[in-house]
């Protein structure tokens, strides 16, 4: 199809009928209410508001549709928005990142879709919403100079048995609940009390009626119940169909989804590592999830962090397989160096803490509030073997080390990670000392980048500081000194006491010689 | 061979121990004055007011007195010809490297409160929201030529800064 390249478009007309469509469910709750409820001013309040809700929507569209541009020219992005304020953006096509592409279910229906274009910087992105999907195709070729044809033999596919790691969520619990708390809400907004509805007063009759444990029990079950379907479902509609293929330009593309689809395109040359996720569910089940660590996605962005995913939950050791193809070689698979005993200690410490300081207002509302159970402070020691568990877990887990041109670390225990990233994407330390790293000799070096950050925790002093010097040569060594004693004894607070009192005395000669430095004063 | 990290070369200002006690008393002294006022004003709420007064002034008399001194012995900071080196914190101490090939933005940065005691502090900003370094707390004009310096540095260093 022959187009003039630099043009002025528009965003598609069926934005506007997007932007509506989520007034359905709220307009077809009302429409049943009035019809059963009959027309009082409990309906007709709820009613009135939500006609001015869909005017004000369908007018904001119509002015969005109005006033929004967009060209692409052989060199640039260029997109104008807005009445009032208006913005203009032009961003150099070499500069683009990403190319991000959603459809929820309504946009599918009416055949658009939204297309991210990113840059790096997360205000900076560029969101078309909403363009017909023949222009979403054509704007996933921005990315390169010109994309290439899938090389096939190439591809992961999802395997329809992974959908097992479903049930390994940690959301499920959530999940279970939430359709509960939709229904209370939605009664509370026409003002019917729980007890009015036959079925919820026939349940707490029933439940008032039998024993706690048996309520307690069913109760978690019909949660439970609830909340493995919804994980399956969710699961279905999320990674249905996960494609994630390299195309001969080097670019990788990841498609999913069911209702809502998701095509995302990354150049070879931003991707900065992978992480590899294991949630203590997931991981009893020897499952893992991998994502690409993206030049300009933040990783700890929890919308971000699915849209990067190179793989949906799977068996570890097929994560690791992609991640060796991904990276080049079996990056993740280095043994990795242990972090010092004192890392063990600070933790177990800390799991004690954590139990028990909440184990003193416990005891105190025991005894204050009447109805409270005076021994609810017993919970505290009861949760204290879990938490000593979960802290030995964790420092089983920590650990950094090497591979090539990838530095790795790995940390948590309720979260596990494993993150390898590349050192030349390292644009600077950060090390961090608290008072108890700080008595065990101790730090946490963080290594900045742009595609997040990473930490190394509680790694000893020296350690630590060789690792940092090790990966990214140079950038730290002048900073370096010889330690005064090993490190890893208690006294080292004392003695880093006195190296700044004794630098801070030298600092009159070195004010002078600063600004000398900077030219003048 | 066992390494530690040297301090930066640089103090900041003394007039900075004046600031940091201003902020601390900014967040010290309201709380400490309602209360006051409250256990003036209420006769019978008397005890319980004046035990939590206690229970904030103290605390908070500790940290306005201790916090200002402690934090100027660790805030440091140095430019080297290929990065910056700053020291920040008083109890959670944090240190902190850049290249120069790495810096994209240089800014100065002063509040109000820093503004009446002639100080300013100087942001450096990388690709990585994490990797931008504050100095704060410098004389003013000394903190606009590091801005300057640090601006031609950054500049003459070769680098794609991402």
């Amino acid at each position: 199809m022959s187009r003039p390249e630099d043009a002025w478009e528009r965003l598609d007309a069926r934005t506007i009928a997007v932007g509506l469509s989520w007034l359905a469910g709220p307009s077809i709750t009302a429409a049943v209410a009035l019809a059963t409820l009959g027309a009082t001013p409990r309906t007709l309040i709820p009613l009135a508001t939500l006609s001015l809700v869909f005017a004000g929507i369908a007018a904001l569209g119509v002015l969005r549709y109005a006033t929004t541009r967009y060209r692409i020219t052989g060199e640039r992005v260029e997109f104008r928005s807005g009445l009032v304020f208006r913005r203009d953006r032009s961003i150099p096509r070499d500069r683009v990142r990403t190319v991000d592409a959603t459809a929820g279910p309504v946009h599918r229906l009416l055949g658009v879709t939204v297309v991210r274009v990113g840059v790096g910087e997360q205000d900076a992105d560029l969101r078309l919403d909403a363009v017909s999907r023949a222009r979403a195709a054509r704007l996933r070729l921005l990315l390169g100079p010109r994309s290439g044809t899938p090389a096939d033999g190439d591809a992961v596919t999802g395997r329809p048995a992974w959908i097992g790691y479903a049930l390994l969520s940690g959301w499920t619990p959530l999940i279970g609940l939430a359709p509960f708390g939709a229904l209370f809400r939605v009664l509370e907004i026409f003002g019917l009390e729980p007890a009015e509805v036959g079925l919820l007063r026939e349940a707490w009759n029933a439940a008032s009626r039998s024993p706690w444990p048996v309520v307690a029990g069913t109760a978690l079950a019909v949660v439970l119940a609830v909340g493995f379907a919804g994980a399956l479902l969710l699961h279905v509609e999320v990674w249905w169909r996960f494609r994630l293929t390299r195309e001969t330009d080097g670019t990788y593309r990841i498609r999913r989804g069911l209702l809502g689809t998701r095509s995302l395109s990354l150049q070879d040359g931003r991707l900065r590592g992978v992480r590899l996720a294991e949630p203590l569910p997931l991981r009893w089940g020897g499952g893992a999830r991998l994502s690409a660590l993206v030049a300009g996605v933040n990783p700890d962005d929890s919308e971000e962090r699915t849209s990067t995913a190179l793989l949906p939950p799977a068996p570890r050791k097929e994560a690791l397989r992609v991640a060796a193809r991904v990276l080049g070689a079996p990056v993740l698979a280095t043994r990795l160096r242990r972090h010092p005993r004192a890392a063990l200690r600070l933790r177990l410490s800390r799991a004690v803490w954590t139990v028990a300081l909440p184990a003193v207002p416990l005891a105190w509302l025991g005894i204050w509030a009447s109805r409270l159970p005076d021994g609810l402070w017993l919970l505290a020691p009861v949760c204290l073997p879990v938490t000593l568990l979960l802290a030995a877990d964790a420092y089983r887990g920590l650990g950094h080390g090497m591979s090539g041109d990838y530095l790795l670390t790995r940390h948590g225990a309720a979260g596990r990670r494993t993150t390898a990233l590349r050192r030349d994407a390292v644009i600077g330390w950060t090390v961090g000392r608290s008072p108890a790293q700080r008595r065990r000799g101790l730090m946490t070096l963080t290594a900045a980048t742009s595609a997040g950050t990473h930490r190394v925790r509680d790694v000893g002093v020296g350690q630590g500081l060789a690792f940092a010097e090790e990966a990214v040569p140079g950038l730290l060594a002048p900073f370096l000194v010889p330690a005064a004693r090993p490190a890893a004894t208690a006294s080292s607070a004392s003695s880093v006491s006195s190296v700044s009192s004794a630098s801070s005395m030298s600092s009159v000669s070195s004010v002078s010689s600063a600004s000398s430095a900077l030219g003048h004063r | 061979m066992e390494v530690d990290l040297r301090p930066p070369r640089h103090p900041v200002e003394p007039r900075a121990i004046r600031w940091w006690t201003a902020r601390a008393l900014v967040w010290v002294l309201p709380p400490v004055l309602v209360l006051a006022l409250l256990a003036a004003l209420i006769p019978p709420a008397r005890p319980w007011l004046l035990a939590t007064l206690l229970l904030v002034a103290v605390p908070g008399l500790g940290y306005t007195l201790c916090m200002p001194r402690q934090r100027y012995r660790i805030h440091r900071w140095e430019i080297t010809e290929e990065a910056v080196y700053a020291a920040s914190g008083w109890l959670w101490r944090t240190w902190r490297v850049a290249p120069m090939s790495r810096i994209q933005t240089v800014d100065t940065v002063r509040g109000p409160l820093q503004q009446v005691f002639g100080l300013s502090g100087v942001k450096v900003t990388t690709a990585s929201a994490a990797g931008s370094i504050r100095i704060q707390g410098l004389d003013r004009h000394q903190a606009t030529d590091l801005v300057e310096h640090l601006t031609a540095r950054a500049q003459a260093v070769p680098g794609d800064a991402t």
